[in-house]
């Protein structure tokens, strides 16, 4: 499990990437980030549509309700230019990270 | 055996969303937003082979704590909240001052007709009572109506308690009048507590007699000039009216008052009513400084330091001090109590208050402090108007406790409110400062 920080700092750059593949509501982004992280990242669900609004106001992405042949309303959410490019910086920064932490743990691979 | 009641989804997920909507922090949109996630969680926990009812308490508590969601929302729609606050801070204003002048204004004119015909102090204070509170009554049953239409259990806890608006107005004016009539008996039993002569109830064809009668019934009644001064106590019937409404629509609010997190929804809303009151009173008061200052006269806004004044033979300045924390005191614990109820998060004035009390001691010396202080500074400015002598004479005593309350009482929320001003400049320029 992901610790608090974590998961806060991850949302936003987990949100671009997956609607990066298309278009999506709410509940089923939570399903694919679960499913892709093999359970280990456990969002509290409610919290997520906070920060969907915050990326919506921030012009990352726009919603749309739409209504589902079986007669469901969703809001289904999607990129805009500018998430984009967030994301394009999101993967970057946390690339970085990443080779970083790489890097120092394939020199000294015990230490955490 | 007792059938267990079958699990109403419809009615547990309404439930659960008007929980996250009392918090007023979300849009409908919002709302429908979280249902349909909702809806979606429980299908896919049934499909797993979940029940109904476990479905619907996991899906729950997958969403999260309604105040944790609530407090998140609130962060991005901080406007929501401010019609809320600034509808309670109104509130505040007209329950303190608008409303009850305006009901004078409108009762003082028919009284002054009816005042030339003969017609007995009882009909008179009956039919001022009636005039100066139905407006007020009228108004908080308007306000409660339109609210309930929509929703909001701010108001709709007001329309509960008119949802038979002629049994609650009647008892709202019944009971006071008992409650008057108490305080006479309590005269005759315990002359010391109440020691005006009690004249006026018996009523009679004289001026003076009449005049008396209506004063037991509105004190208010400023119209007539100058009446017999004993009647002061009596104005239980005219303060009691809207102490009782208050205390119905607390025992109506149990409801509400009693689900949890309530104090959270609840506190705010009463503290930026008090801040309402605060500001009106303070504005008022501030004004009232120049009036003195022109030397039109002085009013007293108190009664209690003439009481104190009879009872206790002390110091002027000492009955004046104990009259000022006496005074404040309630309403700066009550400040505490409710920001504390409400928690340090997510609400605006709570957070300020908050600051303002962490250290409860200090804060509250403070604002005793800067009244006496203000008090000691004005009695060079006054000198002609008030004696401050603490000398031992009955009137000269009176009027240094006037002098206490009047111009320290003038200014403890001017400095509540000073403080909660400065409090937010500085926030406001920290975070000017961390963003560059």
């Amino acid at each position: 499990m992901l610790t608090k920080e974590l998961t806060a700092a991850s949302t936003v750059p987990l949100v671009l990437s997956v609607l990066s593949e298309g278009e999506n509501y709410g509940f089923a982004l939570i399903q694919r980030v679960r499913e892709l992280s093999g359970g280990k990242i456990e969002w509290t669900e409610g919290m997520l549509y906070p920060v969907l609004r915050w990326m919506e106001k921030e012009g990352l992405i726009e919603s749309e309700w739409k209504e589902t042949a079986s007669g469901r309303r969703r809001r289904y959410y999607q990129l805009r230019k500018e998430g984009r490019k967030a994301l394009r910086t999101e993967q970057e920064q946390w690339m970085s990270v990443h080779t970083t932490l790489v890097n120092l743990w394939k020199i000294n691979p015990r230490s955490t | 055996m007792e059938n267990k009641p079958s699990f109403d989804l419809n009615r547990a997920l309404r439930a659960r969303l008007e929980e996250l909507s009392q918090s007023g922090s979300l849009h409908a949109d919002d709302l429908q937003e979280l249902e349909h996630h909702l809806r979606d969680s429980i299908a896919k926990l049934q499909s797993s082979g979940l029940s109904l009812e476990e479905a619907f308490l996991r899906a729950t508590r997958n969403l999260g704590g309604s105040e944790i969601v609530a407090d998140e929302f609130l962060k991005v729609n901080p406007a929501r909240i401010w019609p809320s606050r600034i509808l309670c801070l109104v509130a505040g204003a007209v329950l303190f001052f608008v409303l009850p002048s305006l009901c004078d204004t409108a009762s003082g004119f028919v009284m002054r007709m009816l005042w030339r015909l003969p017609i007995s102090g009882h009909v008179l204070g009956l039919l001022a009572l009636v005039l100066r509170w139905s407006p007020l009554f009228g108004a908080i049953l308007a306000a409660g109506w339109w609210m309930n239409a929509r929703g909001d259990s701010w108001t709709r806890a007001a329309a509960a308690c008119f949802r038979k608006p002629l049994l609650t107005t009647s008892c709202l004016i019944l009971i006071p009048i008992v409650l008057a009539y108490g305080l006479r008996l309590a005269n005759v039993f315990f002359p010391l507590v109440f020691d005006g002569p009690g004249w006026g109830w018996r009523d009679g064809q004289s001026q003076w007699a009449r005049l008396a009668t209506l004063r037991l019934w509105s004190p208010w009644a400023s119209f007539i000039p100058a009446g017999p001064p004993q009647e002061h106590w009596s104005g239980a019937a005219f303060y009691l009216a809207p102490a009782l409404l208050i205390f119905l629509a607390v025992v109506k609010c149990r409801g509400p008052l009693s689900q949890p997190g309530a104090a959270r929804i609840w506190a705010p809303r009463v503290l930026w009513l008090l801040m309402g009151a605060v500001t009106v009173y303070s504005v008022l008061n501030l004004g009232h400084v120049w009036w003195v200052d022109k030397g039109q006269g002085v009013t007293y806004p108190f009664g209690l330091p003439l009481l104190m004044n009879d009872r206790f033979p002390i110091n002027g300045n000492l009955a004046g001090l104990v009259v000022l924390i006496f005074w404040w005191g309630p309403l700066a614990a009550s400040m505490l109590g409710l920001g504390w109820l409400a928690g340090a998060k997510g609400e605006l004035c709570a957070r300020v208050i908050k600051q303002l009390f962490r250290r409860p001691v200090l804060s509250a010396l403070g604002l005793m402090a800067f009244p006496v202080i203000s008090t000691l500074f004005f009695r060079p400015v006054f000198a002609d108007l008030s004696l401050f002598q603490g000398s031992h004479t009955v009137p000269q005593r009176l009027l240094t406790v006037f002098d206490w309350c009047h111009y320290g009482g003038l200014f403890a929320p001017v400095c509540l409110l000073l403080g909660m001003f400065v409090y937010l400049i500085r926030r406001r320029l920290n975070r000017v400062a961390r963003l560059a």
